[in-house]
C-alpha cells in the first residue's frame, strides 16, 4: 500500500560513483595524471531537452553516447600535469538517476583536488602555491590570488581546524573557493534536535570570473551561495551550500532497495546549523575575451573540493568516501507500511 | 509544554504586515535580497519573526546559536542571507 512517506522514497538521485586517480612526478614536474571515473549510469533519457535527442537517447547505445559526450565536454583538468586522461565508465544498475547537481563535476573535481593536495605535499609545496604554479591560465592565477587574499590563506589556525582551497573551470567561468572548517569535538558533537551536525564550515570565500559579462551580480552571488551550500553539504550561494552538503552530510541510505529517507527533514541537505557564519562571494571583472557564462551550479564543484581538502588538512587523513557523516543515521526511519506517525499538531511543543 | 487554545489567533504571512507598512522582518528580507525561487520564504519569514519575538520575550538578543536552531529548508541555499536578514529585522523589531 502506498502512503505519503513513499512520495519521497521514489524519484531520481545524483548517481553514486567512484573516482580513482594516479599521478606521476619526476622531481618537481608532474608528468602524468590518470583519472578513471566509474558511476552508476546517469539517466539521459530526456536527451538535451527536446524530442529528437530524447528519442536517440532511448536507442541502444544512446544513453552511453550522451554520457560520454557530456563527460568529455564538461570535465577538465585545470592544471599542467603532462599526459592527462579522464575516462568515464557507467554501469546500468537499474537505479533511477538524474543528471542533477552539476552532473559529474563535483565528484570528479573533489577527487582530483584531493590528489592535488597530496601532490603538493609530495613536492613540499603549499596547496595554494602548488595550484598557482601548475594552473593553466592567467585567469586561474587571478582567482587563486584573489581568493587567497580575501580568505586570508595561510593564517594561523587552531588544531582541529584548517583551510582548504579548490579551483574549478566550467560554464565559461573561472572559479576558486577557500573554506575554513572546524573539526574539533565541541563543534562536531554540538547538539541540535534531530540534526546531523558534524564538522562545520565556519568561513567560506568564493571568487568567480563570470564569463564575458555579468548582468545581475546580486543574482549571481545568490546562485553561488546556493551552490556552495549544496556542494559543501552542492549553486554559488545555492552553489556553495550544495557543495557543503555533498562533502559533509547529504546522502541517501538504502536498505533492502528502499531509501530510508522519507521526508526532506530526513534528507541532510544544508540547514542553518551547517551554514558558514561568514560567507564572502567576490565577482571579479568579466573576461572580455571569454564567452557568456552560466551561474546556476557554478558554486558546487570548487566548494565541495575545498571543503574536502580543508577536512583532510584538519584531521590529517585523506577522506576517501563522501559525505563524511554518511555512516551515522541521525533520524528514526519512518515505517515502510502504514500506519505512519502523525505529524505534530502543536509547533509550540518543539520549541524551547 | 505550551497549549494552543481554541480561541488563539494564528498569524500567517498574509497578516504580518500592518496595512501597507511591511513588518520589519519582511522589509529586512527585501533589503537583503533574500528570496530566490521564493517557495520557502513565507515560512522562513514567519519562523524568523517568531524566533525574534520569543528571544525578546526572554529578555536577550538573538545569537548565532538561536539561528542554528531554525529547521526551515531552503533548496536555493539562501541560508546566509536569511541569517543576515534576521539580524537586521531583529534590530528594528
Amino acid at each position: 500500500m502506498r502512503h505519503r512517506a513513499d512520495d519521497s522514497r521514489q524519484g531520481r538521485v545524483h548517481p553514486a560513483c567512484t573516482s580513482t586517480l594516479r599521478a606521476a612526478h619526476l622531481g618537481d614536474k608532474i608528468v602524468s595524471l590518470q583519472q578513471n571515473h566509474t558511476s552508476v549510469r546517469t539517466d539521459y533519457s530526456h536527451g538535451l531537452g527536446e524530442a529528437i535527442t530524447a528519442s536517440a537517447a532511448k536507442l541502444p547505445g544512446g544513453n552511453y553516447s550522451l554520457a560520454q559526450s557530456i563527460f568529455v565536454l564538461s570535465q577538465n583538468t585545470p592544471y599542467n600535469f603532462g599526459a592527462t586522461s579522464q575516462l568515464l565508465n557507467e554501469i546500468d544498475l537499474g537505479f533511477n538517476t538524474g543528471s542533477v547537481r552539476n552532473v559529474y563535476s563535483p565528484n570528479v573535481r573533489t577527487a582530483q583536488e584531493l590528489m592535488v593536495d597530496q601532490l603538493a605535499d609530495a613536492l613540499k609545496m603549499d596547496p595554494y602555491g602548488f595550484r598557482r604554479a601548475y594552473a593553466k591560465t592567467d585567469l586561474q592565477r587571478a582567482v587563486l590570488d584573489r581568493v587567497a587574499k580575501e580568505g586570508d590563506w595561510g593564517r594561523d589556525m587552531e588544531p582541529g581546524t584548517a583551510q582548504g582551497i579548490g579551483m574549478h573551470v566550467e560554464y565559461k567561468n573561472t572559479m576558486a573557493a577557500l573554506v575554513e572548517i572546524d573539526c574539533r569535538p565541541a563543534t562536531v558533537n554540538r547538539q541540535i534536535r534531530d540534526a546531523c551536525t558534524g564538522p562545520r564550515v565556519t568561513r567560506a570565500t568564493y571568487v568567480i570570473v563570470p564569463g564575458s559579462q555579468c548582468v545581475n551580480p546580486t543574482g549571481l552571488k545568490a546562485m553561488t551561495m546556493g551552490g556552495m551550500t549544496g556542494g559543501m553539504t552542492g549553486g554559488m550561494m545555492g552553489g556553495m551550500m550544495g557543495g557543503i552538503a555533498m562533502t559533509l552530510s547529504a546522502s541517501l541510505h538504502i536498505k533492502d532497495g528502499t531509501p530510508l529517507e522519507a521526508s526532506w527533514d530526513n534528507y541532510r541537505c544544508t540547514r542553518q546549523w551547517n551554514t558558514p557564519p561568514e560567507l564572502n562571494i567576490v565577482i571579479m571583472d568579466p573576461d572580455p575575451d571569454g564567452e557568456v557564462g552560466g551561474g546556476g551550479e557554478a558554486g558546487v564543484a570548487a566548494s565541495m573540493a575545498a571543503v574536502a581538502c580543508a577536512y583532510r588538512r584538519a584531521v590529517g587523513t585523506t577522506p576517501t568516501s563522501f559525505p563524511i557523516n554518511h555512516d551515522e543515521l541521525t533520524f528514526e526511519p519512518y515505517p515502510t507500511v502504514p500506519p505512519l506517525p502523525q505529524p505534530p499538531t502543536n509547533g509550540l511543543d518543539i520549541v524551547s | 509544554m505550551k497549549d494552543i487554545a481554541p480561541d488563539d489567533e494564528v498569524t500567517t504571512i498574509g497578516g504580518l504586515a500592518d496595512g501597507d507598512t511591511l513588518h520589519p522582518m519582511q522589509q529586512a528580507w527585501i533589503d537583503n535580497d533574500v528570496a530566490q525561487c521564493g517557495y520557502c520564504q513565507p515560512g522562513q519569514i514567519m519562523a524568523a519573526a517568531a524566533l525574534v519575538k520569543r528571544v525578546k520575550d526572554e529578555g536577550r538578543e538573538i545569537t548565532d546559536d538561536d539561528l542554528d536552531q531554525i529547521r526551515n529548508i531552503c533548496r536555493c541555499g539562501t541560508y546566509h542571507r536569511v541569517r543576515e536578514a534576521i539580524k537586521a529585522g531583529a534590530a528594528s523589531m
